[in-house]
């Protein structure tokens, strides 16, 4: 028994004032980094005032739980700086989640980009500096590019986007997506998905599967573009529809597996070669899990697009900065009321 | 004894510099803690500063943003009668407007007209963001579909059914296949 209250004595005079002090200095640590605001919190909502401190991201980060949601708070509020003192309200979920306003709807436009080239543009070929200023354009007015899961989400409903979203697209996987687009991409911190026929890799000018697993890494997302690039809308000369049928089915599973196998990344979206599609492709992707699949018609998307028909804009070497901007529009006027 | 008494000191001395669970009910930027509802800071925000606001979009027909600044004026004066009963009329309206737009949105659809359906089923959508059957028009029965759902009757066979959708006997393995 004395021994029991020995370690008892122990106890409190050399562990529990540790403890008591490791809990102070915490707490003496949080109360230094205070960011006090007059608030008035709802379930649906915040007031605060903000201090010199705030910035959309930091009260996004505290009271939404994602720095990522600051322009959620901006577009509410209609504003784009912060002032001190400033009375802002914070919506908690989506205020409007698909973009609908009395003369109109939110479109997103996906930007389709094949290969590049270092100096001189061609008709698919994007020149280096083109691209360069194309993303320093995206940058400087604001556009958000977001990724394809994002859109899916907008276009499920589920959650709104920024009023200027933007998807970046690259088909087939060009080597020079890498070397070219891809630090520019980074530059300006972009996110893109590419879509791989799985025939070409490896190929002289083609992205190896080290270079697809690499982008993969550094969070580039990687999707399907069948195994051939073969139209999948039109039987060839001479296919009796039984072959047609087995040909088209193994361009979508056929690469589905492959890249599962070789990146471990499970393909959830397609981008049909040439941009066609019909019925039977539509339910052989259905049938095969893909949630969604992507078209080059040239037009912005709104929520209530078909999933299996997403347009996308085909950027060509050829274009001028006003070709480019005309396939950015964020809105489709038409009256809503 | 007298060890014990200081130590116990000790601990309520750290405590009380700490400010360690003391009852401050401020905002910090500790974002894994998150905001906790406080009617804390209520008297420094006007109710009638949002009232207005929301009278504004209601002229401008934005009625879930009317309706949205009107609850915030509602919460800041709780007793305000005028404000609960503004509440209560702006949602009647959203009511009486959607179901509106959703019974001309049915009138288009049934006539094939599918571009006005769409714009009709958008607006109640705008006034009324959780309808389910303006969005199920929107997202299902407004996209052509890739196959008809079809019930086997009697004197059916595979082949008979292929030949009257596909006019070809021969594109059984078709139906056999998605079946």
């Amino acid at each position: 028994m004395p021994e029991t209250a020995n370690i008892k004595k122990n106890f409190l005079i050399n562990i529990l004032p540790i403890f008591f002090l490791l809990l102070s200095a915490c707490a003496i640590n949080g109360s230094i980094f205070r960011n006090k605001h007059q608030a008035f919190v709802s379930d649906d909502f915040v007031i605060v005032k903000t201090t010199a401190q705030d910035t959309f991201s930091s009260l996004a980060a505290y009271y939404l739980k994602d720095p990522n949601k600051g322009w959620q708070i901006a577009e509410f509020n209609r504003m784009t700086t912060l002032i001190p003192g400033q009375e802002l309200i914070i919506p908690l979920s989506p205020f409007n989640k698909a973009g609908l306003k009395a003369n109109g709807y939110q479109t997103v436009p996906i930007l389709v980009y094949h290969n590049f080239s270092k100096k001189k543009s061609d008709k698919t070929a994007v020149s280096q500096n083109d691209f360069e200023a194309q993303m320093k354009y995206l940058k400087q007015n604001g556009y958000h590019v977001v990724s394809i899961d994002q859109l899916l989400n907008f276009i499920d409903y589920k959650t709104q986007l920024p009023e200027k979203s933007i998807v970046i697209t690259f088909d087939d996987a060009w080597r020079s997506a890498f070397d070219i687009a891809l630090p520019i991409l980074i530059k300006y911190g972009f996110t893109a998905t590419f879509f791989i026929y799985t025939d070409f890799i490896g190929g002289g000018k083609a992205l190896t599967w080290k270079q697809i697993e690499t982008l993969s890494k550094i969070g580039f997302d990687i999707q399907c573009q069948t195994k051939t690039h073969r139209n999948l809308a039109v039987p060839k000369k001479n296919e009796s529809l039984k072959e047609y049928f087995k040909s088209i089915e193994m361009e979508i599973n056929y690469p589905k597996k492959l890249i599962k196998s070789k990146l471990n990344i499970d393909c959830k979206y397609l981008a049909y070669p040439y941009g066609e599609t019909n019925n039977l492709v539509i339910a052989l992707l259905k049938k095969y899990g893909y949630q969604a699949a992507f078209t080059i018609d040239r037009n912005p998307n709104p929520f209530f697009v078909d999933k299996y028909k997403i347009y996308r804009s085909v950027i060509y070497g050829s274009y001028d900065m006003d070709n480019f901007k005309n396939n950015l529009s964020v809105f489709q006027k038409t009256e809503l009321k | 004894m007298r060890k014990s008494i200081n130590v116990t000191l000790m601990i309520i001395m750290l405590s009380l510099f700490s400010g360690w669970a003391s009852p401050v009910d401020t905002f910090g930027d500790d974002s894994h803690k998150g905001p906790e509802k406080s009617q804390r800071d209520k008297s420094v925000f006007s109710s009638s500063y949002y009232l207005k606001k929301a009278m504004t979009y209601k002229n401008n027909d934005e009625l879930q943003l009317a309706l949205f600044f009107l609850k915030i004026a509602a919460a800041l004066s709780p007793s305000d009668m005028e404000i609960a009963g503004k509440v209560t009329d702006l949602k009647l309206t959203i009511d009486r407007k959607s179901k509106s737009h959703f019974r001309k949105g049915e009138k288009f659809y049934s006539q094939n007209n599918i571009e006005k359906a769409r714009n009709q089923f958008l607006t109640v959508l705008r006034y009324d963001p959780d309808n389910k059957d303006a969005l199920d028009y929107l997202k299902n029965k407004l996209i052509p579909k890739e196959y008809i759902n079809y019930t086997f009757e009697q004197n059916d066979s595979l082949k008979t059914i292929s030949n009257k959708f596909y006019k070809d006997p021969e594109l059984v393995f078709l139906i056999v296949y998605f079946n």
